[in-house]
């Protein structure tokens, strides 16, 4: 019998580093993931995603607090910071990483960006949502809002992979 | 399995040398921060690399103190188009070779001439670990979605369920008892950014531990036999059908 892929991608180790089991078994198994992920992460060309954490780290820290730009932004709010990190643990490591950015609302905005008309941003504020936006060429444009609890809504997977093909 | 050759286009995404040392107590390790005015023409770019550590007090489930730390851990330099990255750390020395990759001879020069340069300044009091690791991105169509088509040692999955996978990661480490070195082979399909393939990476870490003697001769002869078993692991791991888009 043979076995066959499927599309839909779905995080690996990012995802089982999220544990409710209380058990020392699965205590075990999440440091086994994390001892895998950090060999993984070791490699200079996977920096990319250990830097976009980096940044993450430092904005929060920069934004979290009100009129952090001096023209009166919201802060970010910890939650907010906790739901990007996921957005950014839980992306395949194979897709590319995005820019992160702080948004004077109190958002954080993860930005990836082709070419001029070829953009998509989804943002996240602490509430269990994503909003995103995306300009995929001259007349096509894309906008909404998906709930988001623990894994990466699929709309986010398939909108990039419109960014990088030819949709 | 497929032939041992090599590939035109072969789908390599990094390389990387790594010799784990001991340097003698007390090494500053701000002596590293010297090498750069060697080699500033060929890597421009210094970064530090720090560590940071927290330790967090608790007492009846609440936290009581957090103390936080740093420390430094030596140096990256990085040549200006980025495709070479030498590591100068106080627990080891490693040279990465990013797209696009030219030559293992390339690679290894490299790396060596690197290495004495920072053997003259860490002066280690000796050479523990030596390690080949190359990361490998293959792409395969969707019109063939079967992964025993290119994987000679797919995941396995139970008979009687599903048969329809949608990410997996395999991760077995070997011992090889001719050479004395031990494989780190990882499998990882997470699903890619574009719909119409499916990627694997193959990440290969090939290393031996020991004592070294610290004139080095030994440990890069052994550099190329770990070199040599990485190529086995790899074309091992693959059918021919894989490899054609790389020949």
């Amino acid at each position: 019998m043979s076995i066959a892929v499927s599309r839909p991608a779905y995080p690996l180790v990012g995802g089982y580093l999220d544990t409710l089991a209380a058990s020392d078994l699965a205590g075990r198994v999440v440091l086994r993931l994390r001892e895998v992920r950090e060999h993984l992460g070791e490699v200079a060309t996977r920096r990319d995603r250990i830097d976009a954490f980096d940044e993450l780290s430092r904005i929060y820290e920069e934004c979290g607090r009100d009129n952090w730009d001096g023209e009166g932004a919201s802060a970010i709010p910890r939650d907010a910071y906790v739901e990007a990190a996921r957005v950014l643990e839980h992306l395949p490591t194979n897709f590319p990483t995005p820019d992160v950015v702080a948004d004077p609302s109190g958002a954080i905005g993860l930005e990836w960006h082709v070419r001029k008309n070829r953009v998509y941003v989804a943002s996240v504020r602490g509430e269990a949502k994503i909003t995103y936006g995306g300009i995929f060429g001259e007349e096509n444009m894309t906008h909404g809002t998906e709930s988001y609890v623990d894994v990466i809504p699929p709309m986010l997977i398939v909108h990039l992979r419109r960014l990088y093909g030819n949709g | 399995m497929a032939r041992i050759r090599p590939l035109k286009k072969a789908p390599i995404c990094e390389a990387l040398i790594d010799i784990r040392v001991t340097l003698a107590p007390g090494f500053d390790v701000s002596e590293l921060e010297g090498i750069h005015n060697q080699i500033k023409a060929d890597y421009p770019i210094k970064e530090d690399r720090v560590s940071v550590g927290v330790q967090i007090d608790f007492e009846k489930g609440f936290p009581t103190k957090a103390l936080g730390g740093k420390d430094r851990q030596g140096f990256w330099f990085r040549s200006a188009d980025r495709t070479r990255l030498f590591q100068a750390r106080v627990n080891g020395f490693t040279f990465n070779r990013l797209p696009l990759y030219d030559s293992w001879e390339a690679t290894r020069n490299e790396a060596r001439r690197l290495w004495d340069l920072y053997v003259k300044v860490a002066k280690p009091v000796s050479i523990t670990r030596v390690a080949v690791r190359y990361i490998n991105d293959l792409e395969f169509p969707m019109t063939t979605p079967d992964p025993a088509q290119f994987l000679t040692a797919p995941p396995p999955v139970p008979p009687n369920l599903s048969q329809t996978i949608g990410s997996f990661l395999t991760r077995v480490l070997l011992h090889d008892a001719e050479s004395g070195a031990s494989a780190l082979l990882t499998q990882v399909m997470e699903g890619g950014i574009h719909a119409d393939t499916w990627p694997v990476t193959l990440d290969i870490d090939v290393f031996r531990e020991g004592t070294f003697p610290l004139d080095g001769k030994e440990a890069w002869e052994v550099i190329e036999q770990l070199r040599t078993l990485k190529n086995r692991v790899f074309f091992e791991s693959l059918t021919e059908k894989a490899l054609e888009p790389y020949e």
